[in-house]
């Protein structure tokens, strides 16, 4: 057994160096142009359906950057040319940097030394980007924007977030728990309007936050907010973490080292958590979909880009030497001439595509000598460009290795006194990871400065509001009405900003109190001991003896719903109040007798259906227990008596 | 008789029960279960529904539980008295679908209260079901008899009342009369209270419109009284 997983560590070690080797022979090459595309995605709650299920509608944007790094320790790279195919650009691509030498857009203007076949292909190519000087270690990027719409990608992201909160609704003012189910899969829908290959996954961490900040996804009507309990995950790792938005959160939770298969809409990383808050505002309101924090995404897929961006090709050269060597001349006036090319750089190689000799009269820059019939006999090895002017051109397509030459074939003519001779040559860097030029591509999330990443899923739950409602009790003496009479003002008022439901109003007439003047009829505003006013607003009376120690009879009222905009001061004279209905005045007169105590009167109670206090709808009170009604111990007790009884007595006589 | 029993609660409710009011919530479903053995365990399976046109959460709601029986020499009830108890409930417990809501139990002087928290939202016109579930020492326990007196009252509507009492032993009494399944249904108006009256005995008897234990225990005490009688005239 030992042995055997011992051989197992081993295959594994011998795995982990390969993986190793791997990554360290796919460095990037010395002139690396990477495609980079960034995915910003902004996932919105719209609602959530009765399943506790949150409907989200997503928003992205996806933009690119082409990033240009030389990446030779030693070597400078010169006119460096870049031409990019970007499907769905939107606009041009820029250069958005500080140099000023460094061009980027559609239509840049190529050399037609360099914008020919074989030297630097632009077929297709709508994003060209010059670098006259790329110093060692130095990085150009090159910005460009998707028409996310055009492309299909708009109105979806990568992921599918899938989230349900249990429960879905929690009321105001108090501590409540909720329990966040977050899923997190590919969205194999947008991705197949991407040119991100099948093979493509994903790495991912996803950062939730809570907050109470209304600049970040969150509400200050949160007084607390906190995660509570223990995450779980089914995909990577979750710990608690403090990231760089702090916001008023207690704490903050990060599922890390998550994997996601972007071929597999089953693969999925499912997390859980639970969040306790309390939401608590000075406005009334009914139900509010309220923020509660984010969560961020951030992710890297492994290789391919988006839109499908790609480099059509890469033209630059670093450093090297022409050399002209001219001999002559012989009896007949006869020249020669070729032309060295040599690889100076460090670990660049070369291909020398073109290189063209030409030889100009003596003391003159621009006047060719001509030769009559100069041909290709005269150029060794290449072609006579401009017959009878003394041209040679060489197409060689020969690869410079460091430190290594390429010399033309001689090119000989005939001139009767000193001409010069001169060279040029085209050269560029090859394509190869090693010595030359490399591309690669890949995609991650957007960048946030605040945030970390721009991929950000807003969430809201809701929040049941309550209303206002208040009473205020007035007892006053009322001598001119009678000896001891007091009459009882209840003025209810609804504070809040919207209709109130049903209200009671309950009351207790205390102990040597007695109702006076009344009559069953509470709607005869100002005729009696008893009225209501508006008495439209009155909707029923109760009443129960005995209520409590103290108090002979308790009474509630039931009004109509009350409109929402009283501002609360008590005043039972308030009419303008009364007559929109915001206050009510429930009216009655009682009269003390023997040893009354008024301070006794002064109570009330108020139970507006869904009310401020924590229970937001009328309390449900069942009643239930045991009434006892078997006396059989008696009957038994009873029966043993007259059996014992009658035993005695049939003993006795008998 | 009604009257009394209703005085028997009173204290514990101020109810309406006059003028109907709009009604946020009612009980749509209550369906009453006791297994009857040394204690009671007492089941609710409740059903509230939303009336109105708003989400309702219903919060905190409360079961009184008061047992009024006699006063008690030794184990003998002494008739014509009356006291009023706490009822002695343990395993408390309220949940639905998975889901175990908060519950505490407060002993007042002369009754206990049930606490329970429901914070789920009731969406206007759809229900939501849970269980309360607990055992009392509600059971009359006698000789060869055992009973339960159930009284029901609650301060809002019940439409569809069910009770079922279950023992080992055989149903001798049912007050109102046991039918099949369940063994009573009706519907309570907020302010009312019902009782339900089952008594159970070990010996092997019929279901009978009078309680068992009288006719029993009536039967033996006549016949030692005509014993007694023939034995005096002997």
């Amino acid at each position: 057994m030992a042995v055997e997983r011992f051989r197992k560590i081993g295959l594994v070690g011998i795995i982990i160096t390969l993986i190793i080797i791997t990554i360290n022979t796919s460095a990037a090459a010395p002139l690396q142009v990477n495609i980079e595309e960034k995915i910003g995605s902004t996932v919105t709650p719209d609602g959530i359906e009765n399943n506790g299920n949150v409907q989200f509608s997503y928003q992205t944007n996806v933009t690119g950057f082409v990033n240009i790094t030389n990446n030779d320790p030693d070597d400078y790279l010169y006119d460096v040319w870049v031409a990019v195919d970007i499907p769905n650009l939107k606009g041009e691509c820029s250069y958005e940097g500080s140099r000023t030498d460094v061009s980027a857009g559609s239509s840049l203007a190529v050399p037609d030394k360099i914008n020919k076949q074989g030297v630097f292909n632009t077929s297709g190519a709508n994003c060209f980007i010059h670098i006259p000087v790329l110093a060692p270690g130095e990085t150009v990027s090159v910005f460009y924007d998707v028409n996310d719409s055009e492309a299909g990608l708009a109105d979806g992201a990568p992921f599918v977030v899938e989230e349900r909160y249990d429960p879905f609704k929690i009321p105001s003012r108090g501590e409540f728990t909720w329990t966040v189910y977050l899923n997190v899969s590919p969205n194999i829908t947008w991705l197949g309007n991407t040119q991100l290959p099948n093979t493509a996954t994903a790495s991912m961490k996803i950062v939730k936050y809570l907050s109470n900040d209304t600049m970040h996804f969150g509400s200050q009507n949160w007084k607390t907010l906190k995660v509570v309990g223990t995450p779980t995950t089914n995909n990577g790792n979750v710990n608690t973490y403090s990231g760089n938005y702090t916001g008023a959160a207690d704490s903050t939770i990060v599922f890390s080292r998550i994997s996601l298969n972007l071929n597999n809409p089953s693969n999925s990383v499912n997390t859980s958590f639970q969040v306790e808050g309390n939401y608590t505002s000075n406005d009334a309101f009914t139900t509010r979909f309220e923020p509660f924090g984010f969560a961020v995404f951030e992710f890297s897929i492994s290789s391919g880009n988006v839109s499908g961006a790609k480099v059509v090709d890469v033209f630059a050269f670093g450093n090297a030497s022409i050399a002209v060597n001219k001999s002559g001349p012989d009896a007949n006036n006869n020249w020669m001439g070729n032309a060295t090319i040599t690889n100076t750089a460090s670990g660049l190689t070369y291909v020398v595509t073109n290189v063209t000799l030409w030889a100009t009269q003596q003391g003159d820059f621009s006047n060719y000598v001509q030769n009559n019939n100069f041909n290709n006999l005269n150029c060794s090895g290449g072609t006579a460009l401009d017959s009878p002017n003394v041209i040679c051109g060489y197409e060689p397509n020969q690869q410079l290795t460091e430190s290594t030459s390429y010399t033309t074939g001689n090119m000989e003519f005939t001139y009767d006194q000193v001409p010069i001779i001169w060279a040029n040559a085209t050269f560029k860097l090859i394509e190869d990871d090693t010595n030359g030029w490399g591309t690669a591509s890949n995609t991650a999330n957007a960048a946030n400065i605040t945030y970390g990443s721009d991929f950000i899923v807003i969430e809201k739950i809701y929040v049941i509001g309550t209303y206002l409602v208040k009473v205020t009790k007035y007892v006053q003496a009322n001598a001119s009405a009678g000896d001891n009479v007091f009459d009882v003002w209840l003025v209810v008022e609804n504070l809040g900003g919207e209709r109130s439901p049903y209200v009671y109003v309950y009351d207790l007439i205390p102990e040597r109190f007695s109702e006076y003047n009344w009559n069953d009829n509470w709607t005869d505003v100002r005729q009696d001991g008893n009225w209501v006013n508006n008495s439209s607003m009155f909707s029923g009376i109760g009443n129960v003896n005995n209520p409590m120690g103290g108090y002979t009879k308790g009474y509630w009222w039931r009004l109509y719903p009350l409109e929402g905009g009283a501002n609360g001061d008590g005043d039972y004279m308030d009419y303008d109040e009364i007559d929109a209905n915001q206050s009510v005045v429930i009216f009655y007169q009682v009269q003390g007798s023997g040893d009354f105590k008024v301070l006794d009167a002064f109570l009330v109670g108020i139970d507006p259906m869904l009310s401020m206090n924590e229970q937001t709808s009328p309390k449900i009170t069942l009643v239930s227990g045991a009434k006892a009604t078997s006396y059989e111990s008696v009957m038994a007790l009873a029966t043993a008596f007259a059996g014992l009884v009658a035993i005695v007595s049939y003993r006795k006589r008998s | 008789m009604m009257v009394r029993k209703l005085l028997l609660i009173a204290l514990l409710l101020i109810l309406p029960v006059t003028a109907q009011a709009q009604k946020v919530e009612e009980i749509s479903d209550f369906k009453i279960t006791v297994d009857v053995n040394s204690l009671a365990h007492v089941r609710y399976d409740i059903t509230l529904k939303n009336l109105i046109d708003k989400p309702v959460v219903p919060g905190i709601g409360e079961i009184r539980l008061q047992k009024v029986e006699p006063l008690k020499v030794a184990f003998i009830s002494v008739p014509f008295t009356e006291q009023r108890k706490a009822v002695k409930v343990s395993d408390v417990k309220a949940y639905s679908d998975g889901k175990t809501f908060k519950v505490s139990v407060e002993e007042k002087e002369d009754y206990t209260v049930i606490v329970y928290e429901i914070w789920y939202p009731i969406e206007p016109g759809k229900t939501l079901s849970f269980t309360v579930e607990y055992n009392a020492d509600i059971v009359d326990s006698g000789l060869l008899f055992k009973s339960v007196t159930i009284p029901i009252g609650t301060d809002t509507d019940i439409r569809n009342l069910e009770i079922n009492v279950n023992s080992n032993w055989k149903l001798t009494f049912a007050e109102p009369p046991a039918g099949n399944s369940p063994m009573w249904r009706g519907s309570l108006p907020a302010g009312s209270i019902a009782f339900y009256t089952a008594e159970f005995s070990m010996l092997p008897l019929p279901t009978m419109p009078v309680r068992g234990y009288v006719v029993i225990w009536g039967a033996l005490l006549g016949l030692f009284l005509i014993l007694l009688v023939i034995g005096l005239r002997r």
